[in-house]
């Protein structure tokens, strides 16, 4: 009788501890493949992209709202994300993390967050001719 | 008479412990290779430099000749070419290949060639600027490509005022290889 | 009389032993190849096809600037022969496949709208 009893508990411990590694498995690659470094690569360059495209008096409305949730989480203020310093495209969003693309465009970019609140985690870039 | 019986279950222990090393060991082999599939496929960065090649391409074409018109700072009013839109090429096509606060040379690279009639054997024109030392990569064969720079090569009809009609040959080449290659 | 009977199951240790063996061997085998896959998939990887893309992919394809400067050139050209020569070099172009677009449709929309005006 006791054979039985002991056969599945250490089936069912079995069978928890395997579920287990694969549940820490998922979320590993789950975390890697909304990480940090990646939205930073993949953004910055978006960016210096969409700004070597734009001619001056044009708007563009950016949807960075999944760069505002990882920057929320890493404790970095969502206007930070963004900027655009002598012809860089600069994505930030940790502390010690950062990507800059270089854009070719010969042009005046102002880059800043949405205030409305339907348009939370959006930005705004205006263009304009540089002087 | 006394009969003991070694049962199955003691010979077994043995065996279970033997077993579950193996299943460890098997656990670990393949966190480790998914561990090593994740890092190779996402620490692999995007290469955009196709993309820009092809809009700084476009860039120029459009600075040079936009609705069948030539940009009157290049071609003046007897239908020959300015020399001085060539000194300030990328100036008066809005383009920056300085990169601010660095010694490195520019990342880019556009030479436009204007080929009368479309004869590529005579060019009349051709208008330079960025890096030149990338030009020779441009005809590095595709599989030895990987670590290399980028090129586009454009090319589209243009017609004067006086009905010349110019082959215009754009050759983009963007190198920004860290930030594009591992 | 003491009788003690052992019962050997040495034979059933040893196959299961070489049956893990042989099982890690090819995990082991399995794992290279799909480590080598993993970077041949990363090469491949282009913003918009595995990340929630800014653009849409028709910003970068679907349209062909130089070919319709090459077919405003063709419409502005007043010499007739010269017309005639181009629209031959642009066709021989097409069919060559050098234009991402269609040459005889984007052609026939270009001379609609220029014809207008």
């Amino acid at each position: 009788m006791n054979r039985k009893g002991e056969f599945l508990v250490e089936n069912i411990v079995f069978i928890v501890l395997n579920i287990l590694y694969l549940v820490i498995l998922i979320l590993f690659l789950l975390k890697q493949g909304s990480g940090a470094i990646i939205l930073e690569d993949a953004y910055s360059k978006n960016i210096a992209l969409l700004i070597d495209s734009a001619k001056p008096t044009m708007t563009i409305h950016l949807n960075l709202q999944d760069l505002k949730t990882v920057s929320d989480k890493n404790g970095i203020s969502f206007s930070d994300v963004l900027k655009i310093n002598g012809n860089y495209a600069i994505i930030k969003l940790s502390e010690k993390g950062g990507m800059k693309y270089h854009f070719f465009n010969y042009i005046n970019v102002t880059a800043y967050p949405d205030k409305d609140p339907k348009y939370e985690g959006f930005y705004i870039m205006t263009f304009s001719k540089m002087k | 008479m006394i009969k003991k019986i070694n049962t199955l279950k003691g010979i077994n222990k043995k065996g279970d412990k033997l077993i579950s090393v193996y299943w460890f060991a098997i656990l670990v082999i393949v966190a480790i290779g998914i561990v090593l599939m994740v890092n190779t496929f996402y620490g692999e960065n995007y290469d955009v430099r196709s993309q820009e090649a092809e809009i700084l391409a476009q860039k120029v074409a459009d600075c040079i000749y936009f609705g069948g018109e030539f940009n009157s700072l290049i071609v003046n009013p007897q239908g020959g070419f300015r020399e001085d839109f060539n000194d300030n090429f990328l100036k008066m096509c809005n383009l920056n290949f300085t990169i601010e606060g660095g010694l490195e040379r520019p990342p880019y690279y556009v030479e436009v060639g204007f080929f009368p009639d479309g004869d590529l054997k005579k060019s009349s024109f051709t208008m330079l600027d960025g890096n030149k030392n990338w030009k020779p990569d441009c005809s590095v064969g595709v599989s030895q490509r990987a670590n290399l720079v980028t090129c586009k090569e454009k090319e589209f009809f243009a017609v004067t005022k006086s009905d010349s009609v110019y082959l215009i040959k754009i050759l983009s080449i963007v190198g920004k290889i860290d930030e594009n290659t591992n | 009389m003491k009788i003690q009977i052992k019962m050997k199951n040495k034979k059933g240790q040893v196959g299961e032993t070489l049956t893990w063996i042989v099982a890690t061997i090819l995990i082991v085998i399995m794992m290279i190849f799909f480590i080598f896959g993993a970077s041949m998939l990363g090469g491949t990887k282009k913003i918009g096809s595995f990340r929630p893309s800014l653009t849409s992919a028709s910003s970068f394809e679907g349209s062909d600037p130089f070919l319709k400067k090459s077919i405003i050139s063709y419409l502005f050209l007043k010499s007739e022969p010269k017309r005639v020569i181009l629209d031959k070099t642009l066709a021989r172009n097409a069919e060559a496949g050098n234009f991402s677009i269609d040459y005889n449709q984007t052609k026939t929309e270009l001379l609609m709208r220029y014809s207008k005006r």
